[in-house]
């Protein structure tokens, strides 16, 4: 819940008696509450309490008692330094001196002119000194023992030393079967089953974040790919309704970048994302129950202006929710797929010389400034399918069988698009991507909206080329977002035929 | 811009050694005129370090930053045309190659203040670190969300630009954040742990990737944007350079 001041007012009470702290009989007691109030400003600099550490200033916790300058890892100035070889203790007496100059306090206490204090803030009032120090008393060392609690850097300016990296998990899931998901590489989906054998379970997913020069064109255009796990997009996720997910997210120490991932099928903590964020040389490790079946895109979700420079670097790919008991057509009828082909459509702004070339860049991040730049025209250099012009044409056109059933996953995060098959149809179509809704029946073209994704599944009837693409044709055939589908079988005369072809009759 | 986090400080230092001889032709008729490095007011301040440190009254201006665009070393930032007015809009490479260039020019090691030296030089307006929103450890992610106003609103924080506090150091409660060497409010200046983020600071603290120079762009995140950022030098007593 939203939090309300830690410490309670009677325990400041009590320790705040003067009984405990052995203040001298002519310094006349400080009020903690009031002190409490005071030491906000303190902690610019300062930490106190449980799991509290030295900042810019030594953490405060049993203060009163310890010994000057003699905490551990603390690099005090010369003062406290001279201070604690000459065995002098605080106390709140000491303290409320200190507070007033600390500079001019320590030269008279330690008598040397030239003695150093790193403190620079001073507290001019002397019943708010009073009140500081008798609230720094309420602190016991042993206080110092107790469990932190841990801070974690996500955004903005939270703190950033305490990592959660020796947070255990909490819940039990040892009733939960533990499977891990060998990844392959786009268009191809992982081996999974259709319809859920036994109960949920828990699927292990490993994605390793790699920075990597990636060639995006014919021409050899070239770009410092930001990647899960070495390919754009990243791997597909398969996984069933009700199993958790314990994905394990690592940025290696040789990257550059900061990265998280945000997957639309997680629920809370945007999407995974607040609990991701690593830095180069550090893991994350997160669970979280798959509770809606359909298509959704994960993606990396930095901090501002880096998420959209991260995510048209690459950084981004689909997870499958299947429900259990496999997807359904409109009346309720369990359907299938012989083959599942994963499109992910990416949008590149990859910035031009004076002279209408493309430029290059050696390392990720490089090409930062220039790249917000294009990205703000809202026009793409390049909208292609998995990660490059003609990914999925030629010698790695997609194959299938006349009589077998795909389903095609597709997905765009930043921008809308609307996938066709050229010579086919979609028989049945998640068009939203949610399986718990009834599919669309044989559309022509259907439209998967910017930031999310779709799936689309047909049977082949005719052998041949199809072209799968999104059907605005600049994007297709000027920008290179096609593939392409070659289908081996016998030709079906009833379904086609050409009937003549020559001169004029 | 141009180099990794990586490869720029390893680039900075060594361009530091080359362009020396180049700066006896600086532009600029203020370094022309005054012995070198007297156009920028530096302000004598003990934090308790063995040496005292030295801090630019004010942060870097355009002026001054043209000056080194002029030499060829820095790049042209969008909308930084008013000489008198102070820089934003540079990440923390281009503070890098700033001070490289300027230290190479005026013979002075300059550097970025750390974290720590930043908030004991702003004394007695430090920034406060925020309550937590939230204190149960799951939510830590989204704790330092903030909704309370800011101390000062952003109109008014573009008039403080000239409150001088007690040290005589003017712009540390302005619009214009800092960006600070540090990485970590524990750890200052450890380049080993820095990675690709740093600390910038104003009327709070701020962890920003070192490529950002507009930080105002803050996207779906939790925590609290701020509306600008550049960079102020501070140099160690005694640190001038050997040729």
């Amino acid at each position: 819940m939203i939090k309300s001041i830690v410490r309670s007012a009677l325990a400041v009470a009590i320790f705040s008696s003067g009984f405990l702290s052995g203040g001298s009989i002519a310094y006349a007691q400080g009020d903690a509450v009031k002190g409490e109030k005071v030491f906000k400003r303190c902690r610019a600099c300062h930490q106190i309490g449980p799991g509290a550490k030295n900042s810019v200033g030594p953490n405060l916790t049993g203060v009163v008692g310890r010994a000057m300058g003699s905490l551990e890892g603390f690099a005090y100035g010369s003062g406290l330094m001279r201070a604690n070889a000459d065995g002098a203790v605080w106390d709140e007496e000491k303290i409320a001196e200190w507070l007033k100059d600390p500079k001019a306090y320590i030269q008279s206490f330690t008598g040397d002119s030239s003695a150093k204090a790193k403190m620079t803030f001073k507290v001019r009032n002397e019943e708010q000194r009073r009140n500081v120090a008798a609230y720094l008393a309420t602190f016991a060392t042993a206080d110092m023992m107790k469990d932190e609690t841990p801070d974690r850097m996500t955004h903005g300016d939270a703190p950033f030393e305490t990592k959660m990296a020796a947070r255990g998990s909490d819940y039990d899931t040892s009733k939960y079967v533990r499977v891990r998901q060998e990844l392959v590489m786009p268009p191809n989906a992982p081996k999974h089953e259709q319809v859920a054998s036994g109960p949920p379970k828990i699927v292990e997913v490993a994605f390793e974040v790699e920075e990597k020069k990636m060639v995006i064109d014919g021409d050899g255009t070239e770009i410092i790919a930001l990647t899960f796990n070495g390919s754009v997009p990243g791997p597909m996720i398969v996984v069933h309704e009700g199993d958790y997910v314990d994905l394990t997210l690592t940025n290696p120490a040789s990257n550059v970048m900061e990265h998280n991932i945000d997957l639309h099928a997680a629920t809370g903590a945007l999407g995974g994302a607040g609990l991701t964020t690593v830095l180069p040389g550090e893991q994350a490790q997160l669970r979280f129950k798959a509770t809606k079946p359909g298509v959704f895109i994960y993606h990396c979700a930095p901090e501002g202006t880096m998420t959209p420079y991260h995510v048209t670097h690459g950084m981004n790919g689909v997870i499958m929710v299947l429900p259990r008991d496999g997807l359904k057509d409109e009346k309720g009828e369990p359907i299938s797929y012989d083959k599942l082909f994963y499109v992910v459509e990416q949008d590149f702004y990859v910035p031009k010389n004076d002279d209408g070339t493309f430029k290059s860049y050696e390392t990720a991040g490089e090409d930062f400034g220039d790249w917000v730049e294009q990205m703000h025209t809202l026009t793409p250099s390049h909208v292609v399918f998995n990660g490059r012009v003609g990914s999925m044409t030629g010698p790695d056109a997609l194959k299938a069988d006349v009589g077998e059933t795909v389903l095609f996953v597709h997905s765009q995060a930043n921008r809308d698009t609307r996938p066709h098959l050229i010579g086919g149809h979609g028989d049945y179509v998640w068009e939203e991507g949610a399986f718990g809704n009834a599919p669309m029946r044989d559309l022509e073209t259907w439209f998967v909206r910017g930031g999310s994704a779709g799936a689309a599944l047909y049977t082949f009837r005719q052998p041949g080329v199809y072209v799968y693409l999104n059907h605005n044709l600049i994007e297709a055939v000027e920008f290179g977002a096609a593939a392409h589908v070659v289908v081996d079988g016998e030709w079906d005369k009833k379904l086609m035929e050409q009937v003549y072809h020559g001169p004029i009759r | 811009m141009g180099q990794s986090a990586n490869r720029s400080i390893k680039v900075a230092a060594a361009s530091l050694v080359c362009v020396v001889g180049i700066g006896l032709i600086s532009f600029g008729s203020a370094s022309m005129m005054e012995p070198r490095g007297q156009e920028t007011d530096f302000i004598q301040i003990d934090i308790g370090s063995e040496s005292n440190l030295l801090v630019a009254r004010r942060a870097v201006t355009v002026g001054e930053w043209l000056e080194c665009v002029a030499d060829g070393t820095c790049q042209p930032r969008p909308g930084q045309v008013v000489p008198d007015a102070t820089l934003t809009h540079v990440n923390w490479l281009d503070a890098q190659s700033y001070i490289a260039w300027r230290s190479a020019k005026d013979g002075v090691a300059y550097r970025l203040p750390t974290h720590a030296e930043w908030v004991l030089l702003a004394a007695e307006h430090a920034p406060i670190p925020l309550e937590k929103l939230f204190d149960a450890p799951e939510l830590a992610w989204a704790a330092d969300y903030n909704m309370n106003p800011r101390p000062l609103p952003e109109s008014k924080l573009a008039e403080a630009d000239e409150i001088e506090n007690s040290f005589g150091v003017v712009g540390l409660q302005d619009s214009v954040w800092e960006w600070t060497a540090s990485c970590r409010e524990t750890a200052d200046g450890d380049q080993a742990e820095c990675s690709s983020v740093r600390i910038a600071m104003g009327t709070h603290l701020s962890i920003l990737p070192e490529l950002v120079s507009d930080p105002s762009k803050s996207g779906c995140g939790a925590g609290n944007p701020l509306p600008f950022v550049g960079f102020r030098i501070v140099h160690d007593q005694d640190s001038t350079l050997d040729g």
